[in-house]
């Protein structure tokens, strides 16, 4: 195992941000469980792929949130995290742009209630945008940003486990949504496991 | 399907963080993964 050196404030901003991304789609999981539990609006095959690629886009963060506890972090490692997170913003944003081209006809109601006067599917183009620009400026100035591998602490540990909770609820709704399935239906309007 | 992605992704993030460390396997994980949501998505994209 390397040493870990002493963070920097630009270091300790980079481990914050690799947080913050892990804390966002956090946010964005738990308010796809909100529509789901709350308002009974199914999430449609779409809506899923999306999400698969949310948890895909949050490999790269947790990989250095994990490797600066560990204390071997470096930019190589750093990049290859923000690298994996822009590509799976990537393929995500295809899934979001397909869903809302759609819907895209005039007087279509699209899918799903809105918020702020955009649909979920629209918001979640918008979460992968801003993460392909924020790996852009996060490999941009690796060589500052990067953790020294003193910065780990209790905090990260609950942000990754909350992560870790909402994997496994992602995992049981879609047992619940797909029952014994090899698809989902293309409008889901029940859970099939209990039919 | 989407069980079969699910399980993956639960097993490799679960690996991650109780194991405390990334090794090869949850990289090849990835793109498994990555490789079966994009064959879902071409199997639902029947514009």
């Amino acid at each position: 195992m390397e040493t870990a050196n002493k963070g920097t404030a630009t270091s300790k901003l980079g481990f914050w941000l690799a947080n913050l991304f892990v804390f966002g789609y956090n946010f964005v999981l738990a308010g796809g469980f909100f529509f789901q539990f709350a308002l009974h609006e199914f999430p449609c095959p779409l809506c899923m792929i999306q999400r698969y690629f949310m948890m895909l886009a949050s490999f790269g963060p947790l990989y250095i949130i994990i490797a600066t506890k560990n204390g071997t972090i470096n930019p190589q490692k750093f990049m290859r995290g923000y690298g994996l997170s822009a590509l799976a913003a990537f393929l995500g944003s295809t899934a979001s742009i397909r869903q809302i081209l759609l819907h895209i006809a005039p007087n279509d109601p699209g899918y799903g209630s809105a918020v702020l006067g955009l649909h979920t599917y629209t918001w979640a183009l918008v979460s992968f945008v801003v993460v392909i620009v924020f790996c852009s400026f996060m490999m941009i100035f690796s060589k500052e940003l990067c953790p020294k591998g003193d910065e780990y602490n209790v905090i990260a540990t609950i942000n990754i486990w909350i992560f870790a909770v909402l994997i496994v609820a992602n995992l049981l709704a879609i047992i619940a949504e797909e029952g014994f399935n090899f698809l989902l239906p293309s409008d889901p309007t029940k859970y099939l496991l209990f039919q | 399907m989407d069980i079969i992605i699910m399980i993956i992704i639960t097993f490799m993030f679960l690996r991650m963080i109780i194991k405390g460390k990334v090794t090869k396997a949850d990289f090849a994980m990835w793109a498994l993964i990555a490789v079966l949501v994009l064959i879902l998505f071409k199997l639902h994209a029947t514009l």
